[in-house]
């Protein structure tokens, strides 16, 4: 019996092993992720695209669609930049850097700049339509020579029939002044393998063709220097958007950080609070949450201060943390290079107002009582739902108030959420009370009663609470009748002879 | 070494032809599975999302409610959706959204005003004032009013300024969480719509049935 049960379950195991053996057969590919970089373009995102992806480059158009024919004929799923112009369709490396400007995108590569009418121009990874890339969310430039003479038929740049020659779709060439032959010998790079060689985003490197600019104001601002090489800025074929600084001519100001490899994920941020109306601001209060997209990006992760509801996805919703302090979220994908917002996240600070010039009196009675209100500041970030409360605190009474105890309980309520900005106050937490107390006796007699209260906020009304400051609450009354009242700024005073009052 | 066609030999060929065949059998079996599971993994994601709906119809905490619509803001991702399959997911993910903010839109009561004074709860209240004349200072502890009547009178104030609180608590945290629900579907239709545009129509009947009041649901037509 124990025979046989051994023997009818051998068989089956067999089959299973051999089936997942021979699925893992099938699945396998012998060139694995060698040739995938590992980051940057065409870095791969899920398992299934391990095997197949790879980023496709080269050095002029045509070695870039030798090299995409290459990838396609062993077998690959090539990545590389197509750009759809309204008279046809240009191939990138995957590598080039793409910015887009009011008017134009603009694709420097091999040593120049293909400027395309943005209005009808599409942007895709490889040729996949699924792949297309949201124009917005690639770097921004400022480059107005350009936008000016798309928007006038301006003829700028490379002559017609040169720039058909560089581009065959472009509106316009212009930049660094290299005809159709390959790149510089020091920026061309060895040979990976046959169907991906080392593109050309050395270019963007300081020193030889890009420098920075000395009377920049913003940082890192690269601009390329037109008297480079030979041509210059008035009479060169490449030069009309060049502007001459400190006597040296340039062409093209590009924004910070365009430089690398290839075109940003890019983050929309987007706060859930609609107060301030700023939404996409990166300063933001404690527990503040802002939703972040990302039309290529995937992956997503956060280094401190702040948490994400998931690290996959188009769209995840960092919360700031519950403290003071900067958080970086950075997204990743298979398609482009990672992006990173960085929020400054700050805490509230306390407003205490009268609520009105009410004085809570009876007459005869050394009591005083006082009204204000709460509110957080600043107004510049939201603090909707933030939760405040006083800590309960034990106070010390003196004369005539000591009739109540040398020391009396201060226990306020349950915390409460801050409302909608008061425009020029801040975020309503709360209305209150600072009543004295009273007692039967001689109404004529020094005395104080004092409270030291935290004030704290809270993410949540069961949450840790921070705390924002110890506020003193004082009364005093005098021998002579005079009465007086704090609680932080909200102050007030009368007479123990004074008419009975309320706030 | 000469081939010999003994009993291990014959074997392993005939262990690589059944591998061959399992290997050319599967790979449809392979590549559907692939693509299916490419294909269905954003509704397995909406699915899983609003599984926090359903919690909150036992729990009734806005924070399960906040959970599924984060959820549905993150559970594609456009680029991996195949582009005949856009309109069905975004269909998916507004009905949703949908769900949520009728949810929201139940818990809402318009009439309720947080700043009027009849709502407004006090951080501190003032005890009465005992029949021996005493009063003790606002914020005091209950269990130090010696009179027993004046003591009940002001533990009754502070139950009902704490169910002022409680209201005005869950009025905050339910603008705060339309907010940004409304904030979630605005970002997923623009992502979607970088990709595919129309269907109008029937995202708006997708809203319709959702039973979102008509104000809500001209707002978010104006996203679409």
């Amino acid at each position: 019996m124990e025979r046989r049960r051994r023997l009818s379950v051998r068989p089956r195991f067999i089959f299973i092993a051999a089936l997942v053996g021979s699925l893992a057969a099938c699945t396998a590919n012998p060139h694995s992720t060698a040739h995938v970089p590992a980051t940057g373009p065409g870095s791969v995102s899920t398992l299934s695209e391990v095997a197949q992806v790879v980023a496709v480059g080269g050095d002029s158009a045509d070695e870039l669609a030798a090299n995409i024919n290459a990838g396609v004929a062993a077998g690959k799923s090539v990545r590389y930049v197509t750009v759809k112009a309204a008279t046809g369709t240009d191939n990138y490396s995957v590598y080039a850097q793409i910015a887009h400007s009011k008017s134009a995108v603009l694709v420097h590569v091999y040593g120049r700049t293909h400027v395309y009418r943005r209005s009808t121009t599409k942007v895709f990874y490889s040729a996949d339509p699924s792949h297309e890339l949201d124009i917005a969310s690639l770097p921004l430039i400022n480059v107005p020579t350009i936008d000016k003479a798309l928007s006038t038929n301006a003829s700028i740049g490379a002559s017609s029939t040169v720039r058909l020659s560089l581009c065959a779709h472009c509106d316009y060439v212009v930049g660094y002044l290299y005809q159709s032959g390959p790149v510089k010998a020091q920026f061309v790079a060895s040979l990976k393998d046959p169907w991906q060689i080392n593109p050309d985003y050395s270019f963007w490197k300081s020193g030889s063709d890009v420098k920075l600019a000395s009377s920049s104001t913003r940082s890192a601002q690269f601009l390329g220097d037109c008297s480079y090489g030979d041509y210059n800025c008035g009479g060169g074929d490449y030069c009309p958007f060049g502007t001459y600084i400190d006597g040296n001519c340039y062409y093209g100001i590009y924004s910070p950080g365009i430089g690398g490899s290839g075109p940003s994920c890019g983050i929309n941020s987007q706060t859930a609070a609609t107060f301030p109306t700023n939404v996409t601001r990166t300063t933001i209060g404690v527990g503040e949450a802002v939703n972040l997209a990302s039309s290529a990006g995937s992956t997503w992760s956060v280094n401190s201060g702040g948490s994400l509801n998931t690290t996959s996805g188009s769209a995840v919703t960092f919360t700031a943390g519950d403290l003071a302090g900067g958080s970086t979220v950075t997204v990743s994908g298979s398609g482009c290079a990672s992006a990173s917002i960085t929020f400054s996240i700050i805490t509230p600070t306390l407003l205490i107002q009268r609520a009105n010039s009410g004085i809570e009196h009876k007459v005869g009675s050394a009591d005083i009582g006082i009204q204000q209100q709460y509110f957080f500041q600043p107004e510049t970030v939201s603090f909707v739902n933030l939760f405040f409360e006083e800590e309960e605190v034990i106070g010390s009474a003196t004369g005539y108030y000591a009739c109540n105890g040398a020391t009396q309980t201060h226990m306020p309520g349950a915390p409460l959420a801050a409302l909608a900005d008061v425009p020029g106050h801040g975020y309503p937490v709360g209305t209150d009370a600072a009543y004295s107390g009273s007692c039967f006796g001689n109404q004529f007699l020094d005395g104080s009663l004092t409270f030291n209260i935290p004030m704290d906020y809270a993410l949540t009304s069961t949450g840790v609470s921070h705390r924002m400051n110890i506020t003193a609450n004082t009364f005093t009354s005098t021998v002579a009748g005079a009465l007086n009242a704090s609680k932080g700024a909200s102050t007030g005073s009368t007479t123990v002879n004074s008419p009975t009052s309320s706030f | 070494m000469p081939f010999f066609w003994n009993k291990a030999n014959i074997f392993r060929v005939a262990r690589g032809s059944i591998v061959a065949v399992i290997c050319w059998a599967a790979l449809p079996l392979l590549a559907l599975a692939q693509s299916a599971s490419t294909s269905d993994q954003t509704e397995a994601h909406i699915a899983n999302a609003m599984l926090g709906l359903q919690r909150f119809q036992s729990s009734h905490s806005l924070d399960d409610l906040r959970a599924t619509s984060r959820g549905l803001l993150s559970s594609f991702i456009v680029p991996r959706i195949k582009p005949g399959d856009l309109i069905a997911r975004r269909r998916s993910l507004i009905t949703g959204f949908g769900e949520v903010l009728h949810q929201v839109d139940l818990l809402s009561d318009p009439t309720f005003d947080p700043n009027s004074p009849e709502n407004t709860p006090q951080i501190c209240l003032t005890p009465p004032q005992e029949p021996s004349g005493r009063q003790l200072a606002s914020c005091a502890d209950p269990n130090d009013i010696s009179d027993p009547a004046t003591r009940a009178q002001y533990i009754a104030a502070i139950d009902k300024n704490n169910l002022k609180i409680q209201r005005r608590n869950q009025y905050t945290s339910l603008r705060a969480l339309d907010d940004e629900v409304m904030s979630e579907v605005q970002i997923t239709l623009r992502l979607f719509h970088a990709k595919t545009t129309g269907d109008t129509p029937a995202l708006d009947n997708i809203l319709r049935h959702a039973g979102i009041s008509d104000v809500r649901r001209a707002k978010i037509d104006a996203m679409i």
